[in-house]
């Protein structure tokens, strides 16, 4: 059974060029917590999924690029080894759009970081009460896109 | 020894209760949806014994219309309020689905007080205003506002995670789901409370909601005709029906030199089983007390059947609430015998029981009554009163009317 443990506060904008959020991540009480195990720090995932929730926008965007705890002031290309995955954005204009068939609130994509999240806690940098999420445009000149929430799930 | 059977058992059996809960955090939205088809069942089958749909209270036509939302229209959420707990922080996913509903019945509670103040009206307890409230949903179902409902409803909405913006975004979300509802379905649960949430409006809107929402593809045509079904069947009930069997029916049949109006009926079958008070609505143009020259009223007590002998009644009209029928017989209007009442009960072969019909003059009474209020009366309260003790005798009674004959110009 996921269990939510952080969500953006907020819809956000992603402007076109690169992106960065944090996410304020909470210590899990229901299924996935471990009685055994105390602290967020010292907490070994099962599986963990990153939803990008409700992203819309009028004009068709090339794919973006999802990485997490990027070093402050590097690129985040720079870091294969922090890529979360892409959102390919297939049929955002027409989920984008409310009509007879569908209410328009967007597409939503999900990302398993299973392996990725706990290769974050051995970096320097490390806070398990932050998880930063960079959004990259795979190409140059994307259009601005509008996200309802990014949500982390334990499961 | 017996105990430890018990406990073993137990451990596995809390355990599947635990983890049934927390995949299915909205188990106690179905509870709630179940418990309200269970007030609407005792509140139809008591409209099925008393054969007629009794106007209630302001309060407890409102109470009647939130049961009906919870029962017809939380099948149809169970997809949203799931998504507010699993969208939620583990420790306010209960609290996120009660403000989702919270938020849900709003619009509902604004549509129920508008029907509940209509329910006022007297007109507003026939089945021919069920049976048009059915067509003008096959009407809005032609429309691309209900499309754009049905599509709203189904949505989602983005939720803050803790604080009180959680709060208002669980709020605003089951608002938002409450709205597209309204906005879809509006005609046809305005229509089940026309039709006194019976059971057959509220059960065959439900089907039609499940055939357009629950298939892989849309049904428009399904739901249509559907809907033209119940349309008719309800026409047919409150409207239709009486017309054609003043038609066929020799008792009730015209003179050629008689025009004849129906001015009020009961909405369908009843009980006598004692001291019985019934309300006949009457139709616009209210008959007024002179009435047009030659004018005779008529009240006829139609398809009458039991099993059993039955005492003769009384039958008084508009005699004062909460007070003994007997002690005014000024207002009495005649007396119905029911001689023949059992072998007319009886079946004939495939036909179904004719049952017995009787009719009294109540021309002088009628105009003594309307003449005492002022105006036209605008309803009349019908009373039976039994001659002698029933002794547990049950005499059905398929329709009372009231009829109004003048010359023909």
């Amino acid at each position: 059974v996921p269990e939510l443990v952080g969500a953006s506060a907020a819809p956000f904008t992603i402007s076109g060029g690169s992106t960065e959020i944090n996410l304020e991540v909470r210590a899990p009480t229901g299924p996935a917590a471990q009685g055994d195990v105390e602290g967020l720090a010292n907490w070994l995932p099962r599986r963990v999924f990153l939803n990008i929730e409700n992203i819309t926008s009028n004009e068709r965007s090339a794919p973006y690029e999802v990485y997490l705890n990027v070093p402050p002031g590097e690129r985040p290309e720079e870091h294969p080894e922090l890529h979360a995955g892409s959102l390919a954005l297939f049929g955002l204009v027409a989920a984008s759009r409310a009509d007879d068939r569908d209410s328009g609130h967007g597409l939503y994509e999900q990302l398993e970081i299973t392996t990725l999240y706990p290769a974050l806690a051995v970096m320097s940098d490390w806070d398990p009460e932050q998880l930063r999420i960079s959004f990259v445009p795979s190409r140059p000149g994307s259009p601005m896109l509008q996200v309802g929430r990014v949500t982390l799930y334990f499961a | 020894m017996s105990s430890a059977v018990p406990s073993a058992a137990r451990k596995p059996v809390l355990a599947s209760l635990r983890l049934f809960s927390w995949r299915h955090p909205e188990w106690w939205s179905v509870a709630l949806c179940t418990l309200a088809w269970g007030m609407l069942l005792v509140h139809g089958v008591q409209q099925l014994q008393h054969g007629s749909h009794p106007a209630g209270t302001f309060a407890e036509e409102l109470r009647r219309w939130l049961w009906m939302v919870a029962a017809m229209m939380l099948p149809f959420t169970l997809h949203s309020v799931r998504a507010t707990a699993v969208g939620s922080l583990w420790a306010r996913r209960q609290r996120a689905m009660a403000e989702f509903l919270v938020g849900y019945f709003a619009p509902w509670l604004v549509v129920g007080l508008a029907v509940a103040a209509l329910h006022a009206l007297a007109w507003a307890h026939t089945s021919i205003e069920a049976g048009l409230c059915f067509a003008l949903a096959a009407l809005w179902q032609q429309t691309s506002l209900y499309a754009r409902g049905l599509a709203e409803c189904h949505r989602n909405w983005p939720l803050a995670p803790a604080g009180w913006k959680a709060d208002r975004d669980c709020l605003r979300f089951g608002a938002a789901i409450g709205v597209a509802c309204v906005q879809t379905s509006w005609p046809w649960m305005l229509a089940c409370a026309l039709a006194g949430h019976g059971l057959v409006a509220m059960a065959g809107s439900m089907a039609l909601a499940f055939v357009e929402r629950r298939s892989f593809w849309p049904r428009p045509r399904r739901v249509l005709a559907g809907t033209l079904a119940l349309a008719c069947g309800y026409l047919w009930a409150g409207g239709l029906a009486p017309v054609l069997f003043v038609a066929c029916s020799p008792t009730l049949q015209a003179n050629p030199g008689e025009v004849t109006e129906l001015a009020a009926e009961t909405a369908g079958a009843f009980s006598l089983a004692g001291i019985t008070h019934i309300e006949l609505t009457l139709r616009v143009p209210t008959p007024s007390a002179a009435g047009p020259a030659g004018q005779r009223v008529f009240l006829n007590i139609e398809r009458m059947t039991s099993g059993t002998l039955s005492p003769p009644y009384d039958v008084y009209l508009d005699v004062p609430i909460g007070e003994d029928p007997a002690r005014h017989p000024e207002l009495r209007a005649g007396l119905v015998s029911m001689y023949g009442l059992v072998p007319a009960s009886r079946a004939a072969g495939a036909d179904a029981a004719p049952g017995l019909s009787e009719k009294l003059e109540i021309t002088e009474l009628y105009a003594r009554l309307a003449a005492a209020r002022g105006n036209g009366p605008a309803s009349l309260r019908v009373s039976f009163v039994p001659a002698r003790p029933v002794d547990g005798a049950t005499v059905r009674v398929g329709r009372v009317s009231l009829y109004l004959t003048r010359p023909a110009p």
